[in-house]
């Protein structure tokens, strides 16, 4: 099977990755005890064979597939397990970004084995996410036991280093890296599936005996490349089915729509009273009916037939729809209401004269708008937004920034007015609480709270904690249904819309399966590669 | 002699020295640095991007880091990359080899094409081969050379002629031998053959204009009222008085073999230098950019210094004033 | 002899230089001269073909279209909706080069018809307004480029060329600095001195200066070369011998003498600005939107998805390739009249 990426992998460390392409790769050379369905978000065994809670929830108990081999031929035990939280993600010499994931109330979990293949989880209080984020990479103690000892961790496994050296548990090890050009994969000889998992008709595991992943930085390159054969699989963006669709047939593919992806884009304002802003643009941006205002003069149709080329939906929350599990179903998307828009802005104090907006002070509603160079998707969006906030008499004015400059100046010097930007999403809702909580770094609109400055903020702040540590899924979604209310109803995010997913597949590639939470390709070592067909 | 070339040196160093400090005082008056991507990612705590900071030494102030990264220079260490955590000088290395070969197969062409054409061009001015290589050169200047890229990537694929991504085909590295060369070169031809295109226009019309420059001059008249045949005229004459700009120019484009290439890199997934240091710039992986700009400067302090060098020998106008 | 010099270019350059007027009145009326304004948009209109008025009625009018596939962009007719076509209208109202209010355009259609003679682009903007206002910033950011670079490049090249020595050195060692260092981080680092929420003219302006800052150290190396290379002919050593100043033989000797290589420097020069934009653009760094310029119009239609859909788009293209010609032919005419004047 043949991929196309669009840049280097930067290591192929799992505990120093932090960008896609890398982690891409090496999903495919590593595994954790665990591991997420992408068909229902369940929690499903992976190295470990299965697991037993404790009553209180502060302890798991895992058990490790037997018989599991290195892919250099060593036997794998939970002594690597231990190794890899104490000595790697919990070792402050590394500079693993990982560690954050794997902490409750800033504390690390204790992780413990019994034997050669128990393995014991404790942590301080009982937390519902743990399973899932069992599922980080298990790194091999025969080969970097030596490594961080001499305090070599943070350069070891490189890009530069001799591919044989890196071993992992997955379905494939590293044959080839030429930098810039290309990944090849190949099949792991010592791979055992984990439990539950149906190979292929007449196939081992993993099926594909390569791998291939060819870097070619370019969208259009990547397209053409496709569309003549030269890759098997193609992420397609609504833009791109224009040009796809007629083809089908021809170039013998099929295009697979999943339904709406799980990220989030959406319009902020800053709220925080330390921002360097005149003080009246603060006062407008927390008042909720100047918010909800902004959200009903969005036309978020217009946002999904220009920008997503009509495929796509209005988001109404920060779940988004595909998370069964947790998405709140009675809430709706505003509607594009200019009408209501405007009694709104008059409501919260607002005069109009001769269609331009003012506040009660005489201030003209004049707001900046950052967004992110990288995306033009979010220049466009930009461009619909001002011109549906003209009409409701907001003067705003688009300023793109580099990346970088913009997380300086959002995260940093707090000096920003509105933000339009996008989260990828998470299944659990708990990822969602450095966004959320009011002491979240990412709580964008009034970033690490001391305490809670607006009283649904403290409910919000509740909700999440409880969440946190409640284990029966259904009152979990119950908690999680009302932060959604309160969160639809403060709009401190003014959501906009979402675009389907869309993947390209190549007719002869099997094991192919539409899941709405992580892709076509339910488990990679279930691909397969049908015979090829007789050219007709 | 040997004194004027050590001063020569000297200059270099100083001129390198300060392209270096303005290359990192630009660098970090740019908001944000290499971590700053990560601040907006929620699987991310501040606290690890603190501690990041100090681990990369990017908490210390700006003279500091300037200072420890001359001083670790001159132990022949050119500090780590942030995103690859390799040593800048083996990502360097890794990429140099296959740029120079587009950047400078491209060179090759173009000047080889541009200058006979320029020659002939310039001495039947308005001819017709003239008027077709001038428009040719003009359309040549006026599409910027991301879109020429396009074009190119297009033409493969309706025409299946040329491979698009890479410079090898999946065993194509290691096959060696004649198949191996052979893949490398299907794999070349677009990219370069861009390149060449769009370098072209302007090289053509530089030579041109240079060629009749020199053509205008007295001494060439005078060579033609001797009864020297034309084509000794042309060659002898002409071309040793054209020679100057031409020299200047190509000492210039040595200057852009490492850096000249990054859109056509990018757009054909060449796997050079100037595909790596655009990422690297854009995301502020401080070393490797300093270490791209060294590379690059030195190419292009090089480029100058070996055509002043050819200007010194060449020209006996700069040779005298050189000796008094 | 000058005045007469002059006559022969214009005589000789009569085409060139019309249509570089036509390019030049184009976008400094361009506020007029559109129908609408650059940023005026028409979300149900995404992608629109050109639709030309014709004569119905008994008077010049515009068929109505609507939006019949989103995802394949095939618009059609509304039956027996036509508007007319006015002339020196009142339409969308704006500020000419920013200083006066007004409303009048050349032509105009009333709603929910849209002229559009060239299409319109994602978000149901006029092409052709676009292309107006394009030419406008696309000028303005070259032409203040060119010379910036040109003046700081050719007195620096005079300066080092003509008193060789130490001047020599340090003009051409910090020319050499400014060219090395990548302008990608002079134009990040010198945005990053400025606030951000500048208008789009100011951030124009700061590309501008950016653009230029590179610029000048390459013409600087090559008009110190000739400069160098011209200072021992007979005419300049006859000329200082007499007692001319060093700033009399520049002006009367060796910048004439050096006309040739300036101007076709100059005839290249505006058009690579132009074209370099548009290499800023592609990376998301030139002009930004919702302004237009001809480079990020271009950038606009680089995916294949949109070259498909809108193919009118790549007319930014043909806008600058006319333009880098025009310039080019005005080069060479000139260059051959100057022949002209100085061959016996």
């Amino acid at each position: 099977m043949v991929l196309d990426v669009v840049s280097d992998p930067k290591t192929f460390n799992p505990a120093l990755a932090t960008e896609t392409t890398s982690t891409q790769i090496l999903g495919y050379l590593f595994r954790g005890l665990t591991r997420q369905s992408p068909v229902s978000g369940k929690i499903k065994p992976d190295l470990a064979r299965d697991w037993k809670v404790s009553k209180d929830g502060r302890k798991v108990v895992f058990h490790l597939q037997s018989g599991l081999v290195w892919s250099d031929g060593v036997p794998f035990d939970a002594r690597d397990v231990v190794f890899t939280f104490r000595e790697i993600y919990y070792n402050p010499a590394v500079a693993t970004a990982i560690r954050s994931e794997l902490m409750v109330d800033g504390k690390p979990f204790i992780v413990e084995r019994r034997g050669r293949d128990t393995v014991i989880v404790k942590t301080a209080r009982p937390f519902a996410p743990l399973l899932e984020t069992m599922g980080v990479e298990i790194l091999p103690r025969h080969i970097l036991e030596p490594v961080v000892k001499k305090g070599r961790f943070n350069q070891s496994w490189s890009v530069r280093e001799d591919l044989s050296h890196i071993v992992g548990t997955g379905p494939f090890v590293l044959k080839k890296y030429l930098p810039g050009q290309l990944v090849v994969l190949s099949a792991n000889p010592h791979y055992r599936p984990p439990v539950g998992l149906k190979p292929s008709p007449g196939c081992p595991m993993p099926c594909l005996s390569r791998l291939i992943l060819r870097i070619v930085p370019n969208d259009t390159s990547t397209l053409i490349r496709f569309m003549t054969g030269k890759t098997d699989l193609y992420g397609v963006s609504p833009q791109q089915m224009a040009v796809l669709k007629p083809v089908q047939k021809k170039e013998a593919f099929r295009l697979l729509v999943r339904g709406p992806s799980l990220s989030e884009s959406f319009v902020t304002f800053n709220q925080n009273p330390r921002a360097p802003l005149p003080a009246w643009k603060i006062r407008w941006f927390r008042n909720r009916l100047f918010r909800k205002g902004v959200a009903l003069s969005i036309d978020r149709t217009a946002l999904i037939n220009i920008v997503l080329n009509g495929m796509g939906e209005p988001i109404a929350g920060p779940v988004p729809r595909a998370v069964k599990a947790f998405f709140n179903d009675h809430l709706h998307p505003f509607p594009y209401d200019p009408e209501k828009a405007r009694s709104c802005f008059v409501r919260a104090g607002f005069r109009y004269n001769r269609g331009r907006l003012f506040d009660d002070e005489g201030h003209r509603v004049l707001v900046i708008l950052l967004t992110n160079t990288e995306s033009p998707e979010r220049i466009q969006m930009a461009q619909i937004i001002q011109a549906n906030l003209k009409d409701v008499g907001i003067k705003v004015r688009i300023v793109p920034l580099q990346f970088n400059m913009l997380a300086t100046m959002v995260m940093t010097s707090f000096q920003w007015e509105m933000l339009l930007f996008g989260l990828t999403g998470v299944i659990d809702p708990h990822g969602d609480a450095s966004v959320w909580k009011s002491s979240g770094f990412l709580h964008l609109w009034n970033p690490r709270e001391p305490r809670p400055d607006q009283p649904w903020e403290a409910e919000v702040d509740r909700l999440f904690d409880l969440g946190d540590t409640t284990l029966d899924p259904v009152a979990r979604k119950k908690i999680y249904d009302q932060w959604q209310v309160i969160a639809h109803h403060e709009v401190p995010l003014i959501d906009l819309v979402t675009p389907d997913q869309i993947t390209a597949v190549r007719d002869t590639l099997g094991g192919i399966r539409p899941t709405p939470l992580g892709g076509v390709v339910p488990h990679i070592s279930q691909v397969f590669q049908k015979a090829v067909l007789a050219p007709s | 002699m040997i004194r004027k070339i050590l001063t020569r040196l000297l200059h270099l160093a100083v001129v390198l020295l300060g392209i270096l400090f303005l290359s990192f005082l630009l660098i970090h008056m740019a908001p944000g640095n290499f971590l700053s991507q990560m601040a907006m990612n929620p699987q991310v705590s501040p606290e690890i991007i603190r501690r990041l900071n100090v681990l990369y030494g990017l908490d210390k102030p700006f003279y500091v880091q300037f200072l420890d990264w001359i001083g670790a220079l001159f132990r022949g260490n050119l500090g780590y990359s942030f995103s690859y955590h390799v040593p800048v000088v083996q990502l360097l290395l890794s990429r140099i080899p296959l740029t120079l070969l587009l950047t400078a197969s491209a060179v090759c062409l173009s000047w080889g094409v541009a200058l006979p054409f320029a020659v002939y061009g310039a001495s039947r001015p308005n001819g017709w081969l003239d008027r077709t290589l001038t428009g040719f050169s003009y359309l040549s200047i006026s599409i910027p050379s991301f879109f020429l890229a396009l074009l190119g990537v297009l033409l493969a694929g309706a025409t299946g002629w040329f491979p698009i991504g890479g410079a090898h085909n999946v065993g194509g590295a290691e096959s060696g031998g004649v198949a191996g060369w052979l893949d490398l070169l299907r794999h070349l031809t677009l990219p370069a053959l861009t390149l060449a295109l769009g370098s072209f226009g302007v090289l053509y019309r530089l030579m041109r204009s240079s060629v009749m420059e020199a053509e205008s001059k007295p001494f060439f008249a005078a060579a033609r009222a001797r009864g020297l045949s034309p084509s000794i005229l042309r060659y002898r004459y002409l071309f040793r008085n054209a020679v100057n700009p031409l020299i200047t120019l190509f000492g210039m484009e040595l200057g852009g073999l490492l850096s000249g290439a990054a859109f056509v890199e990018m757009v054909y997934g060449w796997p050079g230098m100037g595909r790596l240091m655009l990422h690297a710039v854009l995301t502020e992986d401080l070393y490797l950019v300093m270490g791209g700009i060294l590379a690059g400067s030195a190419m292009l302090l090089l480029g100058n210094m070996l055509a002043d060098g050819a200007l010194y020998l060449l020209d006996p106008r700069i040779r005298e004033e050189g000796s008094k | 002899m000058k005045t007469k010099k002059t006559g022969v270019v214009f005589r000789r350059s009569r085409i060139p230089l019309t249509i570089l007027l036509v390019f030049f009145v184009s976008g400094l009326f361009a506020e007029f001269l559109a129908p609408y304004r650059y940023d005026s948009v028409r979300f149900d209109l995404s992608y629109m073909p050109p639709v030309w008025p014709s004569v119905h009625r008994g008077r010049l009018e515009v068929p109505v279209m609507t939006l019949a596939d989103p995802v394949l962009h095939h618009f059609r007719r509304v039956p027996g909706k036509w508007v007319p076509v006015r002339f020196f209208c009142r339409g969308e109202r704006y500020r000419w080069m920013g200083l006066f209010s007004a409303r009048h355009h050349l032509f105009c259609v009333g709603r929910p018809g849209r002229i559009s003679l060239l299409g319109l682009d994602l978000l149901g903007r006029d092409l052709f307004s676009r292309l107006l206002y394009g030419v406008r910033f696309s000028f303005l950011l070259s032409f203040s480029a060119v010379s910036i670079s040109f003046f700081v490049g050719v007195l620096a090249g005079l300066l080092a060329g003509t008193s060789g020595g130490w001047v020599d050195q340090l003009v051409m060692r910090v020319g050499e600095i400014f060219m090395a260092i990548p302008s990608l981080y002079l134009l990040m680092g010198i945005r990053a001195v400025f606030p951000p929420g500048l208008s789009t003219m100011e951030v124009t302006l700061i590309v501008t200066g950016a653009l230029a800052f590179v610029g000048w150290a390459g013409l600087a190396r090559v008009v110190r070369g000739v400069a160098r290379s011209l200072r021992e002919e007979e005419f300049v050593l006859a000329a200082r011998s007499v007692g001319v100043s060093w700033w009399g033989i520049w002006i009367r000797h060796i910048l004439p003498n050096m006309s040739y290589y300036l101007l076709v420097a100059l005839t290249l020069s505006i058009p690579a600005f132009i074209v370099g934009e548009a290499g800023l653009s592609f990376l998301g760094l030139g002009v930004s939107e919702p302004h237009p310029s001809l480079g990020n119009i271009l950038a606009e239609s680089q995916s294949l998805p949109a070259m498909k859909a809108a193919p009118w788009l790549l007319l930014s293209g043909l806008v600058i390739v006319s333009i880098v010609i025009v310039f080019n032919l005005l080069g060479d005419q000139m260059r051959n009249s100057d022949d002209a004047g100085k061959r016996p």
